[in-house]
């Protein structure tokens, strides 16, 4: 066949099938006549696997459509874990595992990473730690394995503590809504943690020891106690392989995690000075499953929005969230503001938060509501980095199993009324308020 | 397509799908294209960049900032909150919902010499949300009632200082004069979110006059990105004309520098700012390249002296001032040795070393981010505003000319701009001067 004969059937034959589609899709139209037009898609759950390793490992793959994969390898271990009066070790831990392995050199993995247009990036929270890889597809596997190579075999004995601790000390704080978040953990669960933060302070730090590092990680880093998160178009069988090659932990028995339920303090108000206004006012739902307290928290999102937000201008921000502190659910308000008027803050919250079960959810906010969720569903799964980073949160906040917290993630707002209104009405009282309130206006 | 109901309609269809077939490329999107129109003075300039893209962003820029305010400190903040929520082309709160059920953003920033409105949507929602938002801007009718609630945002909107905003608007400020590098009647010492007790006193009459003349649509670049209809936008913008297109200044502040200054932020900070010259694709590609060398030698260093390990090189570019900026955030009292350490660093780079694979990696990087910034609707419409009338930081030139740079044009370029001469460095500290 000559070349112009290749081209001109190259058009033709699409053409034909073109044409071919258009017949049919005629003979259907008399059926499609009339249909509303067609509204915004609807995403489909995703599809996710659950593998537990022969190590104890877990690996959990969320299959996305993307040029890009997310893993998220997480660690069961925060600044909750810092032994006695040594808070900030388990941040350090974190910082010194990129100061390289036996195998691979400080900055190596940086440099192999930068060149291929991936990202790496480490976070210590207060209930985990995760070491996070964002990649472009085609070098995903091929940053991956040392990765995992380095975080389960890095060389703490030769690291450089003191630098660390050097550069740990340039770090922010908490400030804006981590502060409150932690400010109204410590005063909902006063003996839990005694008021000890992932950085730590000077005095604590200069506290811990190399061995005090090592004994960490001996007995946080274990693969029973991690899970890694993939997010992207990968084959699960490619990241198994990897993770059954790379990772040089030895395997342990899972250390017995169960513990008593702690009552929260509730009623509790604390009011501190600070530069700048926040308010965190959070009311504790017990035990409720985790998408009714979704569903209880999107609602009064939307109706603060409306009071603070957009019909008042009090709060130059403002979010309602589903918190799990201590395994333990509570829905939380938060705002931040500038002027004056912010002191009037928590007052304002309350008569939103206390009152919102004597107003019942209407057809026109349930509209809004689902087709919010809708959205943020479609764009989640779009965007691998930010799916990882939001089921790895929900993952290891505590409370259900890994399966009821996927699920849970990806289904859709039930925003049944009947459902909502009696936890509403029990909780979102003063009874089991807990208010945190900076201002610069407090004594 | 519709499908077709009858043989004659079925007919013309072919006919198109044949014409389609025919003459179309890949898509309606293809990589690094961007289209520029702004031929008609008295329209808002147009900068597009259609993507197969989940989303959508629109950028609509006005060439007005701080420094237009006067002694009306924040009248441009307070004028950019009337026009989205004091503006009856909206029921009250109609438009804040709709975003939200869109999972829609909506944001405004007030600059030194630029205010901008910024929407990103997914594709579903975009397109209806973006005439909103243009009937408000250009058509806008301001209501006295709700001006109370928009001044109250304007005194609760807090400028976090050290972010870029802050950093470009002390720079200017302390740099920038009407005897050195300013122009008459500009206050380059304005805070760019104004000061209380000025918003205060501030009157809807200042709001509405301000509105006309200098929110107009002449002075205005629009930034579309993603996935959205271009016919749909055309016909939206069509009505809008009028008012005047500030005319470009370039600030010209190398007579004055170099400069060391000093600031206040809640944590120490150290920075180190470069006058750029952009005025070529090969400049920006250098620019581009200039600032992954730089970050990866200095934030390696640092980080191997327990110095820090977060430190940012940017290139923060403007209409009237382009800088490459080091940024560097340093425990208590570290800033005091960090002008050293970096000035070894960048000695290096005048004098031509580089370390081995340093360059080629860099370049990698480079060519690999300007990909990310090309798929990403919102890093996109960030790189091509400030594109308009001048050269663009985004562009196939740019790429190419990243992917052919050689060493030795690529040192022409960063010696010049790394000139101790044409430096700001800055000092910030808690509880010194403002």
């Amino acid at each position: 066949m000559t070349n112009t004969a290749v081209a001109w059937s190259m058009r033709v034959v699409p053409v034909l099938l073109l044409l071919l589609t258009l017949v049919v899709a005629s003979a259907a139209e008399g059926k499609r006549r009339g249909k509303k037009k067609s509204r915004a898609p609807r995403p489909a759950t995703p599809s996710y696997v659950i593998e537990r390793l022969e190590d104890g490992l877990t690996l959990v793959v969320v299959k996305a459509k993307s040029p890009r994969v997310s893993v998220r390898y997480a660690v069961r271990a925060g600044g909750f874990q810092d032994p006695e009066d040594k808070s900030g070790a388990a941040h350090l831990v974190e910082h010194l595992v990129f100061q390289g392995g036996y195998d691979i050199p400080e900055g190596k993995l940086e440099e192999m990473a930068r060149q291929s247009g991936a990202q790496l990036v480490a976070r210590t929270h207060t209930t985990w730690t995760s070491f996070g890889l964002d990649a472009p597809k085609e070098s995903f596997l091929e940053l991956f394995e040392p990765y995992v190579g380095l975080i389960t075999n890095p060389a703490l004995q030769f690291a450089d503590l003191e630098r660390e601790k050097r550069l740990v000390e340039g770090e922010e704080t908490y400030q804006g809504l981590p502060a409150l978040v932690w400010a109204l953990d410590q005063l909902a669960f006063p003996s839990e943690n005694r008021g000890r933060t992932v950085l730590g302070s000077k005095r604590t730090r200069d506290a811990i020891h190399a061995e005090d590092l090592v004994t960490f990680y001996e007995q946080h880093y274990t693969p029973a106690n991690t899970v890694v998160l993939v997010v992207g178009d990968v084959q699960v069988r490619e990241v198994r392989d990897v993770l059954e090659r790379a990772v040089l932990q030895p395997p342990v028995l899972t250390p017995d995690r169960s513990r008593d339920e702690v009552e929260p303090n509730a009623p509790a108000t604390a009011k501190v000075r600070s530069d700048s206004t926040g308010t965190a006012s959070g009311y504790a739902l017990g035990d409720v499953d985790a998408r009714l307290c979704e569903d209880i928290a999107a609602l009064l999102e939307l109706r603060v929005l409306e009071r603070v937000r957009w019909r008042e201008s009090r709060a130059s921000e403002a979010r309602v969230r589903c918190e799990r502190l201590r395994g333990q659910s509570f829905v939380v308000a938060y705002a931040l503001a500038k002027d004056v008027f912010g002191s009037r803050l928590p007052v304002v919250l309350e008569k939103v938060m206390e009152g919102a079960a004597k107003r019942a959810l209407t057809k026109d906010e349930r509209r809004v509501l689902l087709a919010r969720s809708r959205a943020l569903r479609l764009q989640e799964r779009l965007e691998p980095e930010r799916l990882a980073d939001a089921i790895a949160s929900r993952l290891f906040q505590g409370g259900g199993s890994l399966e009821e917290n996927l699920n849970s993630h990806f289904e859709a707002p039930r925003l049944d009324w009947s459902e909502m209104r009696p936890v509403m009405q029990r909780a979102l009282t003063d009874k089991r308020h807990v208010l945190v309130h900076f201002s610069p206006y407090e004594e | 397509m519709k499908a077709p109901s009858s043989p004659r309609s079925w007919l013309a269809s072919s006919a198109l799908v044949l014409s389609l077939l025919l003459t179309a490329g890949p898509g309606d999107a293809r990589a690094l294209e961007v289209i520029v129109e702004e031929d008609d003075v008295s329209r808002p300039r147009r900068v597009l960049a259609p993507r197969a893209a989940p989303d959508a962003v629109m950028i609509v820029s006005f060439a007005v900032g701080s420094v237009d305010d006067g002694i009306q400190s924040g009248l441009t903040r307070l004028s950019q909150h009337m026009l989205l929520d004091g503006n009856a082309q909206e029921e009250r709160g109609a438009l804040r919902r709709d975003l939200y059920a869109a999972a829609a953003e909506l944001d405004i920033t007030t600059d030194v010499r630029r205010s901008t409105f910024r929407l990103r949507a997914p594709r579903a929602s975009f397109d209806g949300l973006a005439a909103r938002l243009l009937k408000l801007l250009f058509e806008p009718k301001l209501e006295k009632r709700q001006f109370a609630r928009c001044r109250q945002m304007t005194l609760n909107d807090e400028m976090v200082a050290g972010s870029r905003e802050h950093l470009l608007s002390f720079l200017a400020g302390s740099v920038i004069t009407t005897e050195g590098g300013g122009t008459p009647g500009a206050d380059y010492t304005n805070a760019p979110y104004g000061e209380a007790d000025v918003v205060r006193r501030l009157s809807f009459d200042d709001v509405e006059q301000h509105v006309s003349t200098k929110l107009s649509p002449a002075n205005a670049t629009i930034v579309v990105t993603g996935r959205f209809d271009r016919a749909k936008l055309e016909r939206a913008l069509a009505p809008y004309k009028g008012g005047s297109r500030r005319a470009a200044e370039r600030a010209d502040i190398v007579p004055y520098l170099p400069k060391n200054l000093e600031g206040h932020t809640p944590r120490e900070l150290y920075l180190q700012a470069h006058v750029l010259a952009l005025d070529s694709a090969e400049e920006a590609a250098s620019a581009r390249l200039l600032q992954a060398i730089l970050e990866e030698r200095m934030r390696t260093q640092l980080k191997k002296q327990g110095a820090s390990d977060a430190l940012e090189a940017y290139v923060l570019r403007r209409e009237w001032l382009d800088l490459l900026v080091v940024e560097v955030p340093v425990s208590a009292g570290g800033s005091r040795d960090l002008a050293t350490q970096l000035g070894s660093a960048l000695g290096d780079m005048r004098d031509g070393r580089f370390r081995p694979g340093e360059f080629e990696r860099n370049k990698r990087f480079a060519l690999a981010e300007m990909e990310r910034d090309d798929v990403d609707s919102g890093r996109l419409a960030d790189a091509l505003l400030d594109s308009a009338g001048r050269v663009s930081w985004h562009s196939a030139e740019v790429r190419s000319a990243l992917d052919n740079m050689a060493q030795a044009v690529f040192l022409g370029h960063a010696r010049a701009w790394l000139d101790e001469r044409h430096t700001v460095r800055a000092t910030f500290a808690p509880g010194g001067a403002k």
